[in-house]
């Protein structure tokens, strides 16, 4: 399903309204973003809005102004998403592709790192299906 | 840490830049929340909150460079942060359809 303009509107802005909150109580967490930067929001658990934030980050890797463009993943409490965290701030990205077979996209950075991001899902014990984005740190 | 401004990228036609500025404790001013919308293949701002001139306010930014000035009062940078995006959740459509048709006037 592709996201519509109003629901990638309101979703980004929700996630930016919880990040600029955080940010008035940890101003350390304004030190990753350059000065001048494009911030594109990295959602936990919204398969829908990572595909339509990353074909966003494509588009400004390729066609941007020039600024530099920065990956921010979502503030939560999760261990793992914190190492995830820990790994892409303040990392500028340089291009967004697909994987040879399709499976990931590829983040490239300007370190030359990447992180390979996919959307999957599990079902939960009352069978309700949960998505969530899964990664790998090359 | 001084004052900092980047853009928060909402969609491929909306954004919103962002100035702070932070002391070691904490963020002391917010600069800037601007919302900017492409309309014809130009970024336009349509709607700004800052606290210049000692106040924090709303200006509704009009096609021909005139401004609507709106005071709003706070208590705490979290109150008036949380009142611009507010705004801008439930006024952004608005403030492009008004925008554009002040534009073809």
């Amino acid at each position: 399903m592709t996201l519509t303009r109003e629901e990638m509107f309101q979703r980004n802005l929700a996630l930016t309204k919880k990040r600029l909150l955080h940010v008035l109580r940890n101003p350390s967490a304004l030190q990753p973003i350059f000065p001048g930067a494009h911030v594109i929001n990295l959602p936990q658990d919204d398969p829908e809005l990572l595909g339509a934030n990353l074909a966003l980050a494509m588009e400004l890797a390729r066609r941007g102004d020039g600024r530099p463009i920065v990956m921010i993943p979502e503030v939560t409490e999760g261990e793992r998403w914190r190492e995830f965290r820990e790994f892409i701030v303040g990392k500028r990205i340089v291009d967004v592709i697909p994987d040879e077979d399709g499976t990931y996209l590829d983040l490239i950075f300007e370190d030359e790192t990447q992180v390979k991001l996919r959307a999957l899902a599990w079902t939960n014990e009352e069978g309700e299906e949960q998505p969530f984005i899964d990664w790998i740190l090359t | 840490m001084g004052r900092k401004d980047w853009i928060e990228n909402l969609t491929h036609q909306d954004r919103l830049r962002v100035e702070f500025t932070a002391r070691k404790g904490g963020v002391i001013e917010i600069g800037l929340i601007q919302y900017e919308a492409e309309i014809e293949g130009q970024w336009k701002p349509l709607v700004r909150y800052d606290m210049a001139h000692g106040f924090f306010h709303r200006d509704i930014l009009k096609p021909d460079g005139t401004q609507e000035k709106l005071e709003i009062p706070y208590t705490d940078l979290a109150e008036a942060l949380t009142t611009a995006l507010e705004e801008i959740h439930c006024q952004w459509e608005f403030y492009r359809q008004a925008y554009e048709e002040r534009r073809r006037k």
